[in-house]
């Protein structure tokens, strides 16, 4: 079953859940103004339901809405299952509660990058492909391998040495322009005021200068650490292109090893960095 | 680059030479100042009514209404702490140098008010702005141009009363009529006890050949203006002056962009009449 | 311009000499252009004249920033002194290859900061040693819309040069003096080639949509302040200032102090309207706390009152707005929107 097979399924659900009044609003993926993009969209009436689309071209995550519209009742929301990740890390750290959602998912074979021909990187290491929760699985309950060609820049990464990986690292920070687009397309970046914004004290300098903007994306990383659901929602909202994911992916990938975690696969377990266990390596105290 | 008028971003440099803490809790002081360098303080011609950036070297600037009128000696600024400028302000003492840049925006609508009565209603420190106007119709030279003045003032506390030797000066002359309240008495107050927009329903002056002139939180504003609406002063007749974050000061860096007006170009004197006209952006 | 400057001789250049004109040029100035970076192009210093690089429609980000940096140090200061440095000049500069879309960008830039009582003094010094060339455009963008406010491919708007580009060659306007003494040494366009240009300015372009009508529009749209249409149309706003950084009209901007120890700076950086903390007061306060109240401060502002004070719309119709933000907000669904809103409400 292809992504647009489930598009009609999912109007069905939301016109369903509305006409009920299980839910006050869908959040889901419509129509975009340009070919290769879709555009969150927000439905309060069963008659808008039509204006649901699910294609390839659905990267948004749009639990990046969830904490602001709480406040509206019970929500429904269109989520791919790295998106269900960060809606389980809110739920987990009491950002949104678990019976004010409806999650509608689906097993995912992955969307296209930005560029709307290659599959997004995120996609090509992803592993996970049915959503940890759900209210309702549209489609089977079957994993699907991710389609389509992507470029696998890890193993290229992994393979340089730390100065190297330091320098690559540095070029792209190069490219940041620090509008912010990535922390705010973040559901995880949910703050009321980001250390960026202090100005007493000013821990980061405004503007783009390069020691500024690599403490502010070191240091999200950070704060990110064993929150992040590797959905890609950071690196796809960037407009200059720099590749966010070598950080923050990378991050994962070092916390899965040292706690054997997965962030957002389990409703019942907290972020890694945010919990402590008495089995937790400490081979560091020397 | 030539140095000074060339550059509006450069500020003039002022050394501060007296403190006086204004407030009981000591958030807001008095700081009066005199030019490092005589001729630019030449230049620096402020009316009533307008503000000046103030600078300070590794915290920023902030923009703050000059309080002193232009017939009085030195420039003062009445400052309360609030952010980073302000707080670091505070740290300064008496000889330390600080900077200046200005006088911006614009100036209260000096010849309206001739041959007029003119009524102040201020509330805590938005007494400072109007000061500068208070004590340029008040000074002998300017005092014949206008007809009566009341100036209705009021504080949280009386600890909170700011200028409060100035106070007792107003209250004593004989062409001013001068009334105080304060939201809640404390020790041994003996004077009038509620909110500023009370006091003015109590007090209430004729509208009759009058101006308004208020300034004060943005709660009480909102009161005073219906209270001196129902007292039958007409839109044009009641002037305001208004806070705003800002930061250039010369209307580029678009922070107090309101409509198609820059509150530190087109303001922050407005008239109510104005504002009514302007989006509630303030 | 006066009418003077119009009996300067256009000029010819063939396209594989460009880099060596460059060259040539980097003898004596800075020269500034589109440069290849991965998979699109920006405005960048270039090293060499072969750098150059016209593949792309337009480069990622406008040309602003040569004017107007994300980062100005207006002085160097000592806390202990009080003394007070400001920067040398940067030096003279050409700036090449800027399209229309972006010589408009510089043309409302230029009316802000140098009107009014205080001129800025910063974008002014930068603007006077440098030379601009425009370069034509080949054909418009999925997202441009650029001929909503009268501004076509060939439009050189304050330009000192414009490179027309032919086939294999451009043909280059020479505007002003300045311009004249960087091509004077170049040959003579022949009627020939005259005559190409001609031809090729005849053809009409091929948008991807209608121009939007704006005049009445805008001004109707400011009395419908108080509508929900603002927040309809924002709903999906994340509060990011990717449309703001890329924008060759956009010039919010913020100051700040940083110091190591006794010495600093005052630096000038990009801000925007569209950031929810914009307007906040140390108080607290914020008049702008929802999308929708900055979504339409960002409209109005640009189509209506910088037209009100300055004479010019705030936009050029570029459209890397609309490609750059993340939600996909499009500000021609936008002023649609609008249109319809007011349609609606004008029937009641």
């Amino acid at each position: 079953m292809k992504m647009k097979d489930y598009q009609e399924e999912i109007r069905k659900k939301a016109a369903e859940l509305l006409e009920s009044g299980e839910v006050a609003m869908v959040i889901g993926y419509g129509a975009g103004s340009l070919p290769h993009r879709t555009m969150p969209i927000f439905i309060e009436k069963p008659d808008q339901a039509e204006k649901l689309v699910l294609n390839e071209f659905c990267n948004n995550n749009l639990s990046v809405y969830l904490s602001r519209l709480k406040d509206l009742g019970k929500l429904a929301i269109v989520a791919k299952p790295c998106d269900v990740r960060t809606i389980v890390g809110l739920i987990n750290e009491k950002q949104i509660e678990r019976d004010q959602l409806h999650i509608i998912s689906f097993s995912c074979s992955g969307v296209k990058d930005k560029d709307g021909e290659h599959l997004s990187p995120v996609c090509g290491h992803c592993e996970i492909s049915l959503p940890p929760i759900y209210d309702t699985l549209i489609g089977e309950e079957k994993q699907l391998e991710k389609k389509g060609e992507f470029i696998d820049r890890y193993a290229e990464f992994d393979a340089l040495s730390p100065q190297e990986r330091w320098d690559v690292i540095k070029g792209e920070m190069e490219k940041c322009i620090r509008c912010y687009a990535c922390r705010n397309a973040c559901p995880m970046c949910y703050c009321e005021e980001c250390f960026v914004e202090r100005s007493l004290p000013k821990w980061v300098g405004e503007g783009s200068e390069l020691t500024d903007t690599m403490i502010f994306h070191i240091v999200r990383a950070l704060h990110a650490a064993g929150r992040c659901g590797e959905c890609g929602a950071c690196e796809r909202a960037c407009p200059m292109g720099v590749k966010l994911g070598l950080l923050t992916n990378r991050i994962n990938a070092d916390i899965l090893e040292l706690f054997q975690h997965k962030a957002g696969t389990d409703p019942e377990k907290p972020g890694a960095m945010a919990t402590f266990e008495l089995e937790d390596y400490n081979d560091f105290i020397k | 680059m030539e140095k000074g008028a060339s550059n509006p971003y450069r500020p003039l440099e002022a050394r501060i030479v007296k403190i006086t803490d204004e407030s009981a809790n000591k958030d807001t002081r008095t700081f009066e100042l005199e030019w490092v360098n005589p001729e630019e303080g030449e230049q620096f011609r402020n009316l009533p009514g307008q503000f000046a950036e103030i600078s300070i070297f590794g915290a920023g600037e902030a923009p703050i209404s000059i309080t002193s009128s232009p017939t009085q000696p030195r420039l003062q600024f009445c400052i309360k702490r609030m952010g980073k400028v302000t707080t670091e302000i505070h740290h300064r003492g008496v000889g330390d140098i600080i900077g200046i840049r200005g006088p911006y925006g614009n100036t209260f609508p000096l010849e309206e008010f001739k041959g007029k009565n003119v009524i102040f209603v201020a509330g805590g420190i938005g007494l400072a702005p109007l000061r500068s106007l208070i004590n340029y119709m008040l000074h002998e030279s300017h005092r014949g141009d206008y007809k009566d003045i009341m100036i209705l003032y009021g504080a949280r506390s009386p600890g909170d009363l700011l200028f409060k030797e100035e106070l007792g000066e107003w209250e004593k002359r004989e062409d001013v009529r001068y009334e105080e309240t304060v939201d809640r008495a404390v020790g041994d107050y003996k004077g009038r006890v509620g909110f500023v927009p009370t006091m003015l329903e109590e007090v209430a002056p004729s509208s009759e050949n009058a101006m308004a002139v208020t300034c004060g939180p943005p709660i009480m504003i909102k009161f005073v203006l219906e209270g001196l609406t129902k007292l039958g002063f007409p839109p044009d007749r009641i002037i305001t002056t208004l806070e705003m974050r800002m930061k250039c000061g010369i209307g580029k860096c678009g922070r107090c962009n309101i409509g198609k007006y820059y509150v530190c170009i087109d303001g922050p004197v407005f008239s109510y009449e104005q504002l009514k006209n302007m989006p509630k952006e303030y | 311009m006066t009418g003077t400057e119009k009996i300067m001789k256009q000029r010819v250049l063939e396209k594989k000499k460009l880099p060596e004109f460059l060259d040539e040029i980097l003898k004596t100035r800075a020269v500034i252009a589109p440069v290849k970076e991965e998979d699109h192009s920006v405005y960048s210093p270039l090293k060499k004249g072969a750098d150059v690089c016209l593949d792309f429609l337009r480069p990622m980000k406008s040309a602003k920033e040569v004017f107007f940096p994300q980062n100005e140090v207006m002085f160097y200061f000592n806390q202990r002194t009080q003394k007070m440095v400001e920067p040398p000049p940067a030096g003279e500069t050409l700036l090449f290859g800027v399209t229309p879309c972006d010589l408009a960008g510089i043309a409302a830039q230029d009316k802000l900061f140098s009107s009014g009582e205080f001129k800025d003094s910063y974008y002014l010094r930068r603007r006077k040693q440098t030379i601009i060339a425009g370069m034509g455009c080949p054909e418009p963008g999925e997202t441009c819309f650029c001929h909503s406010f009268g501004i076509d491919r060939f439009s050189s708007a304050v330009a000192d040069l414009f490179f027309n580009p032919l086939e294999d060659r451009f043909v280059i306007d020479v505007n002003t003096q300045n311009g004249e003494e960087l091509v004077k040494n170049l040959p003579e366009a022949s009627e020939k080639e005259l005559e190409e240009l001609k031809k090729l300015k005849g053809e009409i372009p091929q948008f991807s949509m209608e121009p939007i009508p704006l005049e009445d529009m805008v001004k109707v749209v400011g009395e419908h302040f108080d509508s929900p249409v603002w927040d309809e149309v924002a709903m999906r706003c994340i509060g990011c200032a990717a449309c703001t950084f890329v924008c060759p009209t956009c010039h919010c901007f913020d100051i700040t102090d940083e110091t190591r120890k006794d010495v600093g700076r005052r630096m000038r950086t990009w801000d925007g309207c569209m950031f929810p903390k914009f307007t906040l007061h140390a108080s607290g306060h914020n008049p702008r706390t929802q999308a929708g109240q900055r979504m339409r401060q960002r409209v109005l502002h640009k189509f209506s009152y910088f037209n009100d004070n300055q004479g010019i719309i705030s936009c050029t119709g570029c459209g890397r707005c609309v490609e750059v933000c993340p939600v996909n907000l499009d500000i021609r669904d936008i002023l649609k929107r609008l249109s319809e809103y007011i349609l609606e409400t004008s029937d009641k």
